[in-house]
């Protein structure tokens, strides 16, 4: 860096003035012209510290150290975070096959914003706002489509405030997850972004084949994990964690209501998460249901882990069967590659009656997912076969196979 | 004796079983706190834009 000093130009003044009382005065014209020019160099070293300044001030920060975003309040945060999910998936139906390319709906394409404020030592105050916005959702595709399904608009998941007590527990309202939302879900295999109870949000949207060529009923129709009341405009509360037990209630919009109990917890070194839930849909459902429904999920220290899942559900519609719901997985994760864990499962499902009275459905697959922790990217990509028994029809398995890449940004 | 399978046996089943899991857990005396994430939820852990904290704070004092 060029750089000019104070003291040398300062000691060329000097001089020139000395030199000046010492000449005759034929030579004052000359000193004048000096002068001059010793001028010009005074401003242009002031013109140069300036300079120098602003970029020392630019280095350091100190003009940059305004934040863009203020509060005029101690003891709050505010975040955002989202995640991008797309893949591309193949379905065999039959006489009909086809490509998508989707969203994957285990998981949805989402933003969210999260902002949490301490009202004194006990209490904090959060406020959820959580939107997606799927493009061509596997549960919504189908085999007719000739473009994509679904708008490209956001759609709410969650718009909740709640009150926390570390001594009372929580109190959620608003739009958000209802007590018994997730109970059928627990899932510590590490594949669930690909495949969980929920198998219906692989290839939901897609239809069974009956044998004359025409549509049936899509796999969503005929199958359900019975994962509690989903989310809803509600009251919810959750009591404090004991012993890794909590409890929860909740009460929605139409009169539904329903309670959870969970557990998650270490025990000798093995993780263990279990569910066990029962809600009455009132005027939610038009059939009117109650159910009950849990899951558990252990994953042992040496990576092998079972996930097991199970439901009943009562109507109240004349002269119709209460489905059941089954679902097993094994899974085994592993640290093979230095950039994140890789695990590996297979599944296995059954739904008896949920669309119609002697309705059997039978799911099972196989799928790997690979972990980029540097970047938050999950790789994968999973087959699941559909089968579905009908007393008065017959109709093709389904096949799909899924690959695809959630990004967390 | 006239036995009948009752449409009833899965919520049973369901029901001893998940009794039967409770009390297991319960009865483990040394319990580990484990924060489980919800399989729905956005996934603890780095981002590829945020870094190790996951999330944009816009935000904090």
């Amino acid at each position: 860096m060029f750089r000019v000093g104070k003291y040398p130009l300062m000691l060329t003044a000097a001089t020139a003035v000395f030199v000046g009382g010492l000449v005759p005065p034929a030579a004052a014209q000359t000193l004048e012209g000096l002068k001059a020019q010793l001028r010009a160099l005074q401003e242009k070293v002031e013109q140069l510290e300036s300079q120098q300044k602003v970029l020392q001030d630019k280095t350091t920060g100190a003009t940059a150290a305004k934040p863009t975003v203020t509060s005029g309040k101690a003891g709050v945060k505010l975040s955002v975070s989202g995640q991008v999910n797309r893949g591309v998936l193949f379905v065999d139906s039959g006489d009909k096959d086809d490509v998508f390319h989707v969203d994957n709906d285990n998981s949805s394409t989402r933003i969210r914003f999260i902002g949490t404020g301490a009202f004194d030592e006990d209490i904090t105050v959060g406020t959820q706002i959580e939107v997606q916005m799927e493009s061509n959702s596997t549960a919504s595709i189908s085999l007719d489509q000739d473009s994509s399904a679904g708008g490209a608009s956001f759609t709410e998941r969650k718009l909740e405030l709640y009150a926390d007590s570390k001594r009372f527990g929580r109190l959620w309202v608003g739009q958000g997850d209802t007590a018994s939302n997730g109970s059928s879900e627990v899932d510590l295999s590490g594949t669930s972004v690909i495949a969980y109870s929920g198998i219906g949000d692989m290839a939901g949207g897609i239809e069974f084949v009956r044998s004359n060529g025409t549509l049936g009923p899509s796999i969503g129709t005929v199958f359900t994990n019975m994962d509690g009341l989903s989310r809803d405009d509600r009251v919810r509360y959750d009591t404090p964690s004991f012993s890794g037990f909590k409890a929860s209630a909740s009460a929605m919009e139409g009169g539904a209501v329903d309670a959870a109990i969970r557990f998650s917890g270490e025990i000798a070194e093995t993780k263990v998460v279990a569910a066990a839930a029962w809600a009455d849909a009132g005027s939610k459902d038009s059939s009117n249901f109650s159910q009950y429904n849990g899951s558990v999920s252990v994953l042992l220290p040496m990576g092998f882990s079972v996930t097991g899942a199970a439901g009943t559900r009562s109507l109240d519609t004349p002269n119709r069967d209460d489905p059941t719901f089954y679902y097993g997985k094994l899974a085994y994760t592993f640290h093979g590659l230095d950039f994140g864990a890789t695990s590996v499962a297979v599944d296995y499902t059954t739904v008896d009656d949920a669309d119609q009275n002697g309705d059997e459905f039978q799911a099972y697959g196989a799928f790997l997912v690979q972990n980029i922790d540097k970047i938050g990217t999950e790789i994968y990509l999973g087959a699941r076969n559909h089968e579905l028994d009908r007393d008065s029809e017959n109709f093709d398995d389904i096949f799909a196979f899924l690959a695809g890449a959630r990004v967390k940004f | 004796m006239n036995v009948t399978m009752s449409t009833r046996w899965p919520r049973r089943l369901f029901a001893t079983l998940a009794g039967a899991v409770l009390l297991a857990l319960g009865a483990c005396a040394e319990v580990k706190p484990f924060e489980y994430t919800e399989i729905h939820e956005i996934p603890p852990g780095p981002g590829l834009l945020t870094g190790d904290e996951g999330e944009f704070v816009l935000y904090e004092d």
